[in-house]
């Protein structure tokens, strides 16, 4: 698939409904170290923590990036619903502390930029992209960017106060950034390998390439027992792969006639073919295709 | 600077909190162990059992002989002269639980036996 025309001259974006919270108050990260699966103490202002929150079973809740301020973090989730993760943020507050959770979905937009050349935003607002290497996020104005490397492309998150809407949509439209439909934006993030909630939702981060955010060395957070029993036992087996298949399908899943199944994720349909994000057995990874008891031939393309 | 300081906008702070009137249950022995423990400090101290977040399943259970707070926020129960508070916001997780003591070498101390956790980890010191 060929995306230069949405990856150039500049980019498209999406508005993402995401859910955002502000946690305020002396504590916090290590309030969040308590519940999320990485470490987070230690971390320092203007810096970007990626982490997921599991259920007790081991399987994602929810997939956070979180920037911190000063006895501030913004939470952008990965669900557009936010609010089983705010109860369980304020639930576990210890009494003694003074540590508010605010709802921000009403007040903060989230713009998501993909594009090849993302450098000419940055200029416009007088950014320069080593400033945002290594995890970082800038202020401009009342923005906040953030950046993303991929292999062939660049991700800028920009969160901004509601009222600015207009104003970081003109400085879009200068740099040549255009709005995205939802299925182009479906398209494009599939082909680039972007995970989104529904591809992640109530799996088991090793089975969806999130390995980096499980830290089991740092104690105990909800799922961790899981985690480290299936690490420690070895039975991390599947992964997250791209499937093409030419056989137009709308089943979530298929038996493997070597044994096995596939579970799709995410999917859009493109020229008669079913272009997915998928979970497949990890021994079948490294394969051209595989063949289902379904009669469908799905092509198998590796994920960075 | 409207993200940065929190200016420029308000928005909701998030208060979901479920609070119920608290019934608990302490065993003979875990009177005795908070008796020796307060010792003569019943008119001014009080035990707090609180629930926070952490372990593996993702609430713990906190206990503190602290002076007491006079705060209105916690629910104070009884047990034969001592006090026992339990903060509103911890009411929905600790409603029911039953305080125990074991005075054994190996796991011995207060005990939690909380009937409304749908789980709880191998350790015992976390719920959820």
């Amino acid at each position: 698939m060929d995306l230069s025309k949405f990856l150039y001259p500049t980019g498209n974006y999406i508005i993402s409904n995401n859910a955002k919270s502000i946690l305020s108050g002396p504590g916090i990260l290590e309030h969040l170290d308590k519940i999320i699966t990485t470490k987070i103490i230690g971390s320092q202002i203007n810096e970007i923590h990626d982490s997921i929150i599991c259920h007790s079973n081991g399987r994602i809740l929810d997939q956070l990036k979180i920037y911190i301020l000063n006895n501030k973090a913004i939470i952008i989730n990965n669900n557009v619903n936010g609010s089983e993760i705010r109860s369980q943020l304020v639930k576990g507050i210890p009494w003694n502390k003074k540590i508010t959770v605010i709802d921000g979905d009403d007040g903060i937009i989230s713009y998501r930029v993909v594009g090849s050349n993302i450098t000419k935003f940055l200029d416009y607002v007088g950014i320069n992209i080593i400033e945002l290497k290594g995890n970082m996020w800038k202020e401009y104005g009342n923005m906040i960017i953030s950046l993303t490397i991929g292999t062939d492309y660049e991700i800028l998150d920009i969160l901004v106060p509601i009222d600015e809407k207009s104003s970081i949509e003109h400085i879009m439209a200068k740099c040549n950034i255009i709005e995205s439909t939802i299925d182009n934006w479906d398209m494009m993030r599939i082909e680039l390998g972007i995970v989104d909630y529904l591809d992640i939702n109530n799996s088991i981060p090793f089975d969806v390439k999130l390995n980096h955010l499980v830290k089991l060395n740092k104690g105990c957070y909800p799922g961790q027992e899981i985690h480290a029993r299936l690490e420690s036992r070895g039975k991390i087996n599947n992964t997250l792969v791209r499937l093409r298949a030419k056989s137009d399908h709308n089943k979530k899943k298929f038996k493997i006639i070597e044994g096995g199944k596939i579970t799709i994720k995410s999917t859009y349909k493109s020229n008669e073919m079913v272009i997915s994000l998928g979970i497949i057995p990890k021994k079948y990874e490294n394969m051209h295709s595989i063949e289902t008891v379904e009669n469908i031939s799905f092509l198998i393309e590796k994920l960075d | 600077m409207g993200l940065l300081d929190g200016s420029g906008f308000s928005l909701p702070v998030f208060e979901e909190v479920e609070i119920v009137n608290v019934k608990i249950n302490v065993t003979d022995s875990a009177i005795d162990a908070m008796k020796k423990s307060m010792q003569d400090d019943y008119d001014t101290h009080v035990l707090v059992i609180s629930a926070e977040a952490g372990g593996c399943s993702g609430y713990l259970y906190d206990m503190k002989i602290t002076e007491n707070p006079n705060d209105k926020d916690f629910q104070r129960i009884d047990v034969d002269g001592i006090g026992i508070l339990i903060h509103n916001k911890d009411s929905s997780l600790l409603n029911g639980i039953e305080l125990d003591y074991k005075d054994t070498l190996m796991g011995g101390g207060f005990q939690i036996k909380n009937p409304t956790a749908e789980r709880e980890c191998g350790c015992g010191q976390s719920f959820g």
